[in-house]
């Protein structure tokens, strides 16, 4: 195996190029350890990204604010642009595993790490988020995260990497809700983010983003529909969570949890997210 | 703080003496040693949980490059460790047990060329259906894990039948009757998941055959003497020309009583002429770990409107894995641990261990403690709520007194369990109304203290200079780290931090029987004692005749003799060493206890049937429960113990916070899992041991009555504060939230469908 540490995005795209399938990216590591130590033969390359500068910053610019793939979970969670911007996606980093992890995982590195509980694609799902794709064939285009998370889902795996994510800054109203085993160190079981813009008691534009109940992180359409576009009541809060819980969410059993008790965090934890999003609104508080 | 400026005295508080290395990284544990000619080993484990093999073929691996030696069934001996039960062999030889299970071990020249050699011996398998849980174990007709257990030879006392390896009995008066006769009668199932002992380093040993024909063996092992008599016995070596060299150990929790990576590197390293070095990934130890008996309980109790206990029925079944190894152990403590500390005229309490396809269950920290106390004490209190009772109130009425017998008939004394039971209940504010959702639960126990053979040696150098050897390990009791050291100064007058220790090195020829049963300082500690009394004699006389005073008004302080008043009319004891012109050095020996008389009409096939120094212990646990996700926040676990006396207080309460921090793991997230291919989750990403944000604050409360056996009156302190909190915690939660699940650990899942069954059962 061999290991570069290029300075540059075009850099590592011409090692993308040369090693192809052969070729790993290496941000924080803290998930690709456990693939290079399950299965470490057909790797030929490691690139690790972390000289390349212009993927650590962040800065908000004509409304959308940019985050490099290599800015880390302790980075988002702190950085005063981002938590007064996009607080969910703030709130979602400071949740991560620990404070060790925090220090080291990176937001890229989140986001291909390909877990159906990633804690920032759920925030950043919820946000409308947009990534920035550098790659060998097309030097630069920008798609929503969704699109590119379904484009990796069906195997193609271009010679490619994210170079910065877009969160649209909007004003808006939000909530991230999870629920761990226990309290530090764990991927959640269901991880919820809420966003929505608001019109006097009326909701616009909602997003829901469901972690932990799918191949992938979902969003939950169904309850979306539910709220867009009427006055926010407890029932239809309610009506929400039950149809984000029995329409949209797609649990399975699996060794950490039953389908049953993961479709029923579901209704919790987004019938929570909408009351703390919200609480001000007459009936919705608890 | 230790009084640090020359003397300290036993009662005093001294912080870990090995906290300094460990934290800076100077700590040198077995994985740390390279020697520089070392081969590597690797194992080849069982892919199945049971299968024949059919043949084993090494020809292939023999000539893959760097192979310098492999070790399995065809050139090993082919007698059987002896556990009570020789069911097992080294390397097997018919049948694989449990998936993970070693068959063969191979050295050579890179660690790469070791597992690819591995890969390259050919074993040849029929996989079999496995028996992978109790009932499956028990069911007419069910698959023999030990097809030839009637041929096996064992010790008295032990009892087999098919899958079956272990049963004991505890039966007194007439429960059927009692029962009858009570005004309430509940009836309580438990179920217990296999856990790991959570150490976090993994096994690792380096072995070495020496040119005399013996072997040196450097490890990290709780037991290392053990250890070494098993070794030369199992391999025909002179036990005087094997060596054990203890290094570090990061962490036991009983996982390190017996040999694991200890028994490859040896086997190997009696093939060549080169250090074999093994060590396992953090996989390979999850694979080869000794976990704590998963199994499941029944308890059927009655008791009187007053709130009298009557009668008390308690059968349990433990999940003891492919061997018996240490397993039978948690099956006597089970039993005594059913009833008590209740006075109950009639009990019937039995527990039955059973073989399964698994990894083989050993004595982890408390051994059947936790287990036992979870299900007698959620029991207990089910009991107390059936009569409408606090159940704190209940347990004071019912609670054993001075003078009282245990349930086998051992006559009670000191005993101190109202006295724990108030203090832990003062300590949580048991009166105190509480916010919706939050609740407090209470549990208490008893436990033993046990005296093993241990040898020590304190030797006085002419620099001044002090040095201990002891046979007991260091692996996180505290008691080589604390305790010892402590005796030491407090008998010689010298500062403590200034002692050397040699901890577990078989050269010193300072026998210990190892770390386990709460029996370090207790054991050793009296060793030590002797040891240091011994020196002391001699110094004093010495220093007689130095100081031309009389013995009497002569004092040993801050690493002098004086007289008395008189600080300036002294001598350095080194000075006293080197005017002998040799090391002031004395022996001290601790011989077994025996346990106490107990009536041996009242039990069947047990063994462990009275207690050495019984100890008393409760914890009281608040809680708040989420009850619409089950999630369970532990804000305060109290736990009150009768420690006898705190050699060092500092390490008593290290040993009660860790306990608690143990015992909420047990309770709340720790759970093997196994699949139809074995453990799932063998890395601590996966098995949850509770982190640093889910450990609440602990108040440890000592209390002191001091026992006739132990030095300075100690009681065993090490594993009492790990088997009460679990059951505390689950008091609480039904306190809390109305329902408590009555499987551990007690998952947010779990708690959630316990209060929605119940929710669901009101309707
Ligand atoms: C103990 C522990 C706890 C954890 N807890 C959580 C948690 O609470 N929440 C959570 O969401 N996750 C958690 N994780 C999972 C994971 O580590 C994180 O999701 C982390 O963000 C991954 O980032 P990284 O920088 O370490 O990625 P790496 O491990 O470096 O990379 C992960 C994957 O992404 C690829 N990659 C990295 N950067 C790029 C890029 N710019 N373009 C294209 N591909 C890229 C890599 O090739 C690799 O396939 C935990 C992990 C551990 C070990």
């Amino acid at each position: 195996m061999q290991y570069f540490e290029p300075n540059f995005v075009d850099e590592a795209l011409v090692l993308l190029d040369r090693f192809g399938s052969g070729a790993r990216l290496l941000a924080g590591g803290t998930r690709l350890g456990f693939a290079l130590r399950s299965d470490p033969r057909d790797v030929a390359a490691l690139i690790n990204l972390k000289r390349i500068r212009e993927l650590e910053r962040v800065e908000e610019r004509d409304g959308t604010l940019r985050i490099g793939a290599l800015v880390t979970a302790q980075r988002i969670a702190t950085t005063p642009v981002i938590r007064e911007h996009a607080p969910l996606l703030a709130r979602a980093a400071g949740s991560m595993g620990a404070r060790q992890l925090r220090s080291i995982a990176t937001v890229g590195g989140n986001i291909c790490s390909g877990d159906p509980a990633s804690d920032l694609v759920v925030a950043l799902v919820a946000c409308g988020a947009r990534c920035e794709i550098a790659g060998v064939e097309e030097p630069s285009r920008v798609l929503p995260l969704e699109r590119w998370l379904d484009e990796r889902a069906t195997g193609v795996q271009a010679k490619e990497l994210i170079g910065w994510v877009h969160v649209p800054v909007t004003q808006h109203v939000a909530a991230y809700e999870k629920m761990t085993q226990r309290r530090a160190f764990e991927m959640a079981l269901v991880a919820v983010a809420f966003r929505a813009q608001r019109e006097g008691a009326a909701l616009r534009d909602v997003r829901i983003a469901l972690g932990g109940v799918g191949p992938a992180v979902l969003r939950a359409r169904g309850a979306e529909a539910v709220l867009s576009g009427a006055p926010l009541s407890a029932a239809s809060a309610r009506e929400a969570a039950r149809t984000a819980a029995e329409r949209d969410a797609r649990p399975r059993d699996d060794a950490r949890a039953s389908a049953e008790y993961r479709r029923h965090l579901v209704t919790t934890l987004v019938e929570r997210a909408i009351r703390n999003a919200c609480g001000d609104i007459a009936g919705i508080a608890s | 703080m230790p009084e640090r400026s020359g003397s300290a005295t036993i009662g005093s508080k001294l912080p870990r003496l090995d906290s300094p290395a460990k934290a800076q990284g100077q700590a040198v544990y077995v994985a740390d040693l390279q020697p520089q000619d070392a081969l590597a080993a690797a194992l080849l484990r069982s892919p199945h949980p049971f299968a024949r093999i059919v043949s084993i073929d090494i020809g292939d691996a023999k000539q893959m490059p760097g192979v310098r030696a492999i070790a399995y069934s065809g050139n090993t001996p082919a007698k059987s460790l002896d556990f009570g039960i020789k069911d097992q062999l080294l390397f097997p030889r018919d049948l694989v047990r449990y998936a993970g299970e070693p068959v063969a071990a191979i050295a050579a020249e890179t660690e790469d060329q070791a597992r690819a050699a591995a890969t390259a011996v050919k074993v040849a398998y029929e996989p079999l259906a496995p028996v992978l849980s109790i009932e499956e174990a028990l069911a007419p007709g069910a698959p023999l894990v030990h097809p030839d257990w009637q041929s096996y030879e064992k010790g008295a006392n032990r009892v087999t039948d098919r899958n079956i390896c272990g049963l004991n009995r505890i039966r007194r008066g007439d429960v059927t009757a009692a029962l009858a006769r009570a005004d309430a009668v509940v009836e309580s199932s438990f179920i217990f998941s296999a856990g790991a002992p959570g150490y976090l380093e993994p096994r690792a040993a380096i072995a070495l055959r020496e040119p005399d024909g013996g072997l040196t063996v450097w490890c990290g092992s709780q037991s290392p003497y053990g250890n070494r008599d098993d070794l030369a016995d199992f391999f025909g070596l002179d036990p005087q020309r094997v060596r054990f060299i203890n290094q570090f150990v990061g962490g036991g929790f009983g996982g390190k009583i017996l040999m694991a990576a200890e028994w490859y590197a040896a086997a190997l390293a009696l093939q060549c002429d080169r250090p074999v070095r093994l060590v396992f990934s953090r996989h390979e130890d999850g694979l080869n770990l000794f976990p704590r008996h998963g199994g499941k309980a029944t308890f059927r109790s009655g008791a009187s409107k007053e709130g009298r206990l009557l009668g008390m029925e308690a059968a349990f079944f433990f999940d003891t894995g492919a061997y018996v190894g240490y397993g039978a152990g948690t099956a006597l403590i089970a039993t005594m641990l059913a009833s008590a500390p209740y006075r109950i005229p009639a009990v019937d309490l039995s527990a039955t261990l059973v073989y399964t396809n698994k990894q083989v269950a050993g004595s982890v920290r408390a051994p059947g403690g936790p287990q036992a106390t979870f299900a007698k004490e959620l029991h207990i209190d089910e009991l107390a709520l059936a009569l409408g009772m606090d159940p704190l109130e209940f347990r004071l009425r019912n609670a054993w007194q001075d003078g009282d017998r245990s349930p086998t008939g051992q006559l009670l004394e000191g005993v101190r369990v109202k006295e724990t039971l108030e203090e832990a209940a003062r300590a949580i504010g048991w009166e105190a109304r509480r916010a919706p959702g939050r609740g407090v639960g209470i549990a208490c126990s008893w436990w033993f203290s046990a005296c093993g053979r241990s040898e020590a040696r304190v030797e006085v150098r002419d620099d001044g200079s002090v040095h201990v050897h002891s046979g007991n390990p260091e692996v996180g009791t505290g008691s080589a780290a604390g305790a010892l050291p402590l005796i030491v100064a407090d008998r010689l007058g010298i500062d403590p931090t200034a002692i050397v220790l040699t901890l577990g090195d078989t050269a010193t020829q300072t026998y210990d029987g190892g770390v386990g049963g709460s029996a370090s300082t207790f054991s050793a500690g009296q060793a030590v004692k002797a040891a240091a009394e011994d020196v002391r004699r001699q110094l004093l006389e010495r220093a007689e005749e130095a100081l031309e005073a009389r013995r009497d008004d002569i004092e040993l302080r801050e690493g002098r003799a004086q007289v008395r008043g008189a600080a300036d009319h002294g001598i350095p004891i080194g000075e006293l060493a080197a005017q002998a012109g040799t090391p002031i050095a004395g022996r001290g020996v601790t011989e077994e206890i025996s346990d106490p008389e107990f009536d041996a009409s009242l039990v069947q096939s047990h063994d462990f049937a009275s207690w050495l120094a019984p100890s008393f212990v409760t914890s009281a646990a608040e809680v708040e429960v989420d009850a619409s996700t089950g999630r369970v926040v532990v804000h305060k676990i109290a736990t009150a113990q009768d420690v006898g006396f705190a050699v060092n207080p500092a390490g008593v309460v290290g040993q009660i916070e860790g306990g608690a921090v143990q015992a909420l793991g047990y309770g709340l997230c720790e759970e093997l899992q196994f699949g139809p291919a074995g453990i799932i989750n063998t890395g601590f990403h996966d098995y949850l041991l509770p982190t640093i944000i889910d450990a609440p604050k602990v108040e440890a409360i000592m209390v002191e009555s001091p026992s006739g056996a132990g030095p300075f009156g100690m009681k065993g302190v090490g594993e009492p504060p790990v088997t009460t909190p679990a059951a505390a915690i689950g008091n609480a939660i039904r306190n809390a939230a109305g329902a408590v699940p009555y499987t551990v650990p007690m998952t947010p899942e779990r708690v959630w469908r316990a209060v929605k069954d119940r929710r669901d059962s009101r309707i």
